[in-house]
């Protein structure tokens, strides 16, 4: 009997307890403190006490993934605090789960001030109608230039804060090694091959591509303007949803072109198991000559021991067979601002701090990897290789599939069709179709 | 004859108070459970119910709402895009069932020749463990380096004359996924050691000795001693190995990533792959699938272990 009272007792109190520890899971609420304010009236000073809440008691909270924040942004941040007392807490994110983080904060409403997310028709994967505050009426917004008003805008919402600025897709090139063995730069597909056929004979790889990187080989198919440079109106006709990637002959010459390349040697034995650190290395000691990518490898070249980064140019992306135009990014990351957040003056306050010709300034001179200023005021430092290829161009430039086609991240499997397609267990047709079908779906998810 | 009534009465009535008596009793613990139960179905029964509801929609991160869509995603699997999903099952299955069948062979292997008198086997014992508590990145950046083309591997074949059988180990096509099997198989058989080594030493000696007796050689006592009271160690080492094999990811991600290309894709890999994409109906669809084979395979696999099972 009484081992029967001992056992019901602690069942009870484990029961109790199971259930305390769920409650002690909840939100707690944090006291109201008075605050007391202190003002000069004349030669006196007054001491108020009340419960206002001054800028030493705002945090803002800025999320973003851990690779998009640099030195230059903690510094600006310690400064916008010093200035003004808000605080900024920069809130990194492992790379591959913010966006997923970061949507789950923002359907549970526990969403950050400000986050940050890709700029353009990406803009799209954050439910920006639903949680992007409009911020066309800010004094900033009249200093973009008109490609960054579309960059930064959703549904006719301005809604983004850029900085970061577009970069080029080009194929990056040691001019001292093509003056050495006297090859002329390519101005078509088969130009190209003669060069790369040139370098071969010399004993030195033509292009370091990093065909185990996943990511290098979604952002290889970026150099496909040819798709609508080739056949104007494509892109359009993609986002209606009234042709598709496998359809466009240009799409299938743009793979076609690559896969011949890495067939005839080009990229090398073991391109299949190169990564992208190892690039920069095998640029500055001269074994490869070329490299497809952003105007800001040459840094990273010279960094790794390599001639200085104006023996780089570039001209434009070779598997197109079109040297005319340029294929541009994006403009990069942009900071919004959570409609439903608590501290939205305070985020206004810190966008325009950002933006005062000043800091502007400051944070393009800390960020060496910038092509251009995204606002006028200011001036970013250029590599030689972005000035040349714009002279080659005229300027004209043509935005990439990812930055101009609805959907064109769909497909989780690109990057690794790409890599199957080099290994000959699908064709370029059916690495489109894969696209294609991803795209297909989500329109059909959004009618 | 004798009457018996009064005595089946009394009887009758002992019985009916044992039951009242024990159902009391066991009315007390019963009702215990149930806040464990109600935990059990608001943190794992609803959300697994929720997570196999949404492999039935059309849920992803471009539209604000979710669509009930049928069999579509499987229709997609399966019949839309089937190079791109076939791949990643059939490599599950020869995972889950090629890793399962090894590591029990040479778990019980090891088990036996460390259960007898070996010098040092208590060390040896735990040396075979240690894969299993070393973490999977870990594994993962060892072997990498141990199976490149220029590793610890291939250098070791060079030195012992068998350079021809040199290859690049995690970057062919046709050596990819066996190299990753391996990899699994000398991370888990130290397990099924143990679990083995718990069976046998569990087994009476007086069956080794009447069966010696009797005339009994070594395959004779491993056929029919050994292996039917080991039967509920199998099981169990079978299951968890099928149960993990089919749930493979940490291994392939780290080593591989699915490639080279498709060749190591497997289903959680995939199912990481389209939840990346923000394809969140088609990823759960994926998991459905996944659930239903390892409910499947694990419940044939335990059916037929059960079946030769002896209790001791």
């Amino acid at each position: 009997m009484k081992n029967k009272m001992v056992k019901k007792c602690l069942s009870v109190i484990l029961v109790v307890t199971m259930i305390g520890s769920m409650a002690g899971c909840g939100k707690t609420e944090k006291p109201v403190t008075e605050t007391k304010a202190v003002t000069e009236v004349g030669d006196a000073t007054e001491v108020s006490t009340g419960t206002e809440t001054t800028n030493e008691d705002i945090t803002i909270t800025v999320a973003a993934s851990a690779s998009w924040i640099r030195e230059i942004d903690r510094e600006l941040a310690d400064k916008f605090t010093q200035e003004t007392g808000i605080k900024v807490d920069l809130q990194a994110n492992p790379d591959d789960q913010y966006e997923n983080v970061l949507m789950t904060r923002l359907a549970s409403g526990e969403g950050p001030d400000i986050y940050m997310g890709e700029a353009g028709l990406a803009l799209q994967r954050f439910q920006t109608d639903k949680y992007a505050l409009d911020l066309s009426d800010e004094e900033w917004v009249t200093r973009y230039p008109e490609w960054m008003m579309d960059q930064a805008s959703y549904n006719g919402k301005l809604v983004g804060f850029t900085t970061w600025g577009r970069d080029f897709r080009a194929m990056i090139y040691n001019s001292a090694i093509f003056e050495e063995h006297n090859i002329a730069v390519p101005t078509d597909y088969k130009t190209f091959t003669e060069a790369c056929d040139a370098l071969l004979a010399a004993g030195i790889t033509p292009v370091y591509f990093p065909g185990k990187e996943e990511w290098y080989c979604v952002q290889a198919f970026d150099g496909a303007i040819n798709i609508e440079t080739k056949a104007p109106g494509t892109f359009e006709k993609l986002n209606n949803n009234e042709t598709t990637f496998g359809e466009s002959e240009e799409a299938v010459k743009f793979l076609t072109n690559i896969k011949d390349s890495a067939e005839k040697g080009y990229f090398g034995e073991n391109y299949l198991s190169n990564t992208f650190d190892q690039g920069a290395t095998l640029m500055a000691n001269g074994e490869c000559a070329m490299w497809f990518g952003w105007a800001t490898y040459v840094n990273d070249i010279e960094g790794a021991g390599g001639p200085s980064a104006d023996t780089y140019l570039a001209f434009p992306c070779p598997y197109t067979d079109d040297f005319s135009t340029l294929s541009m990014t994006g403009a990069g990351m942009t900071r919004m601002i959570n409609m439903d957040g608590k501290n939205i003056d305070a985020c206004k306050e810190y966008f325009d701090f950002l933006a005062e010709e000043g800091n502007l300034q400051t944070y393009y001179d800390g960020r060496t990897d910038l092509l251009e200023s995204t606002l006028e005021g200011a001036t970013a430092k250029a590599p030689k290789d972005f000035t040349a290829v714009m002279e080659m161009v005229g300027d004209k430039t043509q935005a990439s599939p990812a930055q101009a086609v609805l959907y064109a991240s769909a497909d989780g499997s690109f990057g690794k069709n790409i890599q199957s397609m080099f290994f000959g267990q699908m064709t370029p047709e059916q690495v489109l179709d894969s696209l294609d079908a991803a795209r297909q779906k989500i329109f059909e998810a959004v009618e | 004859m004798e009457k018996r009534e009064p005595q089946d009465s009394l009887c009758e009535k002992d019985e009916n108070m044992k039951k009242k008596k024990s159902l009391r009793q066991s009315m007390y613990p019963r009702s215990m459970v149930f806040p464990a139960f109600a935990l059990y179905t608001v943190l794992f029964a609803i959300p697994t119910i929720i997570g196999i509801y949404f492999g039935f929609t059309n849920w992803n991160v471009y539209s604000s709402g979710i669509k009930f869509i049928g069999l579509d995603n499987f229709k997609f699997i399966f019949l839309d895009q089937p190079f791109k999903y076939v791949r990643p099952i059939m490599n599950t299955i020869v995972f889950a069932l090629a890793t399962s069948a090894f590591e029990v062979v040479l778990g019980l292997g090891l088990a036996m020749i460390l259960n007898g008198k070996v010098f040092g086997r208590n060390v040896l014992r735990s040396v075979y463990f240690i894969p299993q508590a070393v973490s999977t990145i870990v594994i993962g950046i060892m072997f990498t380096t141990i199976l490149s083309p220029t590793g610890l591997l291939n250098n070791f074949l060079d030195v012992i004359g068998l350079g021809m059988l040199q290859r690049k180990w995690l970057i062919t096509l046709q050596t990819a996924l066996p190299s990753v099997i391996g990899v699994e198989i000398w991370r888990y058989f130290g397990l099924n050691m143990v679990i083995f080594l718990a069976g046998l030493q569990g087994i009476d000696k007086t069956y080794y000795e009447a069966a010696r007796i009797d005339g009994a050689n070594k395959w004779q006592l491993f056929k029919n001693i050994i292996i039917p009271y080991i039967m509920p160690a199998v099981t169990i080492n079978l299951v968890l190995n099928v149960v993990h094999g089919f749930r493979a990811f940490d291994i392939v991600y780290s080593l591989t990533n699915g490639g080279p290309g498709n060749a190591t894709e497997v289903i959680a890999t995939m199912v990481y792959r389209e939840y990346s994409a923000g394809n969140y109906g088609l990823s759960s669809a994926m998991n459905v699938l996944l659930l239903i084979m390892t409910t499947v395979v694990s419940y044939i696999v335990n059916k037929q272990s059960s079946k030769r099972e002896v209790s001791a």
